[in-house]
Parts: C-alpha cells; sequence; structure tokens
C-alpha cells in the first residue's frame, strides 16, 4: 500500500512543473531589438537636427519613413503578443507599454520640436531605451534554457 | 522499503531556495539601482526645463508619461524575474522530493 502511494505520487511529481510566467517569443525579442536599433538612429538624426542653426529641419514630414517603419514593426510585435496565453500577461503589457510609449514620442514630434541647446531631449532616449532593455532582459529571462 | 530522509530533503530544499533567490537578487540589484537613479535624474531634468519655461505643460505632461511607461515596464521585469526564480525553486524542490522517493522505492524512471 505505502509503496503504491510512494509510487503514485512519484508519476505525480515527475509530470509536475509549475508555470507561474511565461511568454518567450523570439520574434517579439528580436522585433523588439529591432525597434530599439531603430529608435536610437532616428534619435541621434533627431537631436542633430534640434540642437543645430536650422529651425526647420527637425520638422514631422523629414522623419516620416522612420515612423513609417515603427508602425510597422509596432503592428508586427502587437500582434505576436496579442496571442500569448495569461501567463504572457506580463510581457504583452510590456508591449503594450512601448506601443503607447513610441506613439507619445510620435505625437510629440508632430506637435513639433523647437531648437534648444537646453533641451537635449535626453530622458525620452533614456527612457524609451529603458523600456525596451526591460522587455528584451525580460524576454532573456524567460528563454527555456538548452 | 527504506524510510525517506526529510531531514536531507529539507536541507537540500532550503539550499535551492537560498541559491536560486541569491541569484535572481545578484543579478537583478545592480540593474534596478541603475535604473532608478536614472529614473530620478530624468524627473529632476524635467522639472528644470519646466521651471525655465523651455518645455509647455503639455510636452512634460507626455514626458513624464513616457517615464511613467518606461518605469512600469522596468518594475514589471523585476517582478516577472522574481516569478520566475520562485517558478525556479519550485520545480527543483519537486525534483528532489522526487529523486528522494525514487531512491526509496529502488526504481529507475525516466526524467
Amino acid at each position: 500500500m505505502k509503496t503504491k502511494i510512494s509510487l503514485i505520487l512519484l508519476s505525480f511529481l515527475l509530470a509536475c512543473k509549475v508555470i507561474f510566467v511565461a511568454g518567450y517569443d523570439p520574434i517579439i525579442e528580436e522585433t523588439a531589438t529591432q525597434l530599439q536599433k531603430n529608435f536610437n538612429l532616428h534619435f541621434i538624426k533627431l537631436s542633430r537636427s534640434i540642437q543645430d542653426a536650422d529651425p526647420s529641419n527637425q520638422a514631422f514630414v523629414n522623419f516620416q519613413d522612420y515612423y513609417d517603419q515603427m508602425n510597422t514593426d509596432l503592428f508586427v510585435i502587437k500582434s505576436r503578443a496579442k496571442y500569448l496565453d495569461k501567463k504572457g500577461a506580463m510581457v504583452q503589457k510590456q508591449v503594450n507599454n512601448i506601443d503607447s510609449i513610441l506613439h507619445d514620442l510620435e505625437k510629440l514630434h508632430k506637435t513639433g520640436f523647437t531648437d534648444s541647446k537646453a533641451d537635449d531631449k535626453h530622458d525620452i532616449r533614456n527612457n524609451i531605451n529603458s523600456a525596451f532593455e526591460a522587455l528584451v532582459r525580460f524576454q532573456e529571462a524567460l528563454k527555456p534554457k538548452k | 522499503m527504506e524510510s525517506i530522509n526529510y531531514e536531507n530533503i529539507l536541507t537540500a530544499c532550503i539550499g535551492v531556495a537560498k541559491k536560486e533567490v541569491g541569484k535572481a537578487w545578484k543579478n537583478l540589484k545592480p540593474y534596478a539601482e541603475h535604473e532608478f537613479k536614472q529614473f530620478a535624474e530624468n524627473a529632476a531634468f524635467l522639472a528644470q526645463l519646466k521651471f525655465s519655461n523651455t518645455i509647455n505643460d503639455n510636452e512634460l505632461m507626455v514626458r513624464l508619461n513616457i517615464q511613467r511607461l518606461a518605469l512600469n515596464n522596468v518594475l514589471l521585469t523585476i517582478e516577472g524575474i522574481g516569478l520566475l526564480s520562485a517558478q525556479n525553486v519550485v520545480n527543483a524542490v519537486l525534483a528532489i522530493v522526487a529523486t528522494a522517493i525514487r531512491t526509496v522505492l529502488g526504481v529507475v524512471l525516466p526524467v
């Protein structure tokens, strides 16, 4: 009897693997990395245009290509996150936050940036990189170990 | 049938928990400290820009919202890695107990 119980318990334990949190997706990781890279290139160009002597070269229309690519990548990453199960809710939230952040940047750029030596907007660069690094770091932690 | 040594199981389980939690905290501490320091510096920078009228209320609100969402992502990562560490502890404990029972029963089962 004791052996039987132990065997049942053993089978149960061997079949058991607890999962509290999930949500690794190589496409999410790759797209987030690409989005971050594109954002940093965009920011370098934008920053230069804000700190030079030309007051019009930072116009939104001059950066339309970046925003088109950004929206395409956001569409891809959000589509992937949508299909994660409920254990992937934290990753979904992070992707939605990145979507909101980048759309906030787009909105801000549309309202117009003026030339300014005092405001290099480094808080925007730091915060957006923090948001991406948090997602990528979490994806790396969630990645199944070989 | 050989009996189960609960003392050994407990010691092994505590060892695993300490190691996992310690590893997670060791990895998270410098990351959390760096991010929180940067958030504080960015908030001070924004306050200074507003104080000197370099930016208007609308721009301040949008930039603060970007900061709020970014901080939320950092906190989600810290919480998530903490949960992963708890998950590793639970699974390691289950494996220790399974091994102990298997040893006592003297059976060979694929894990």
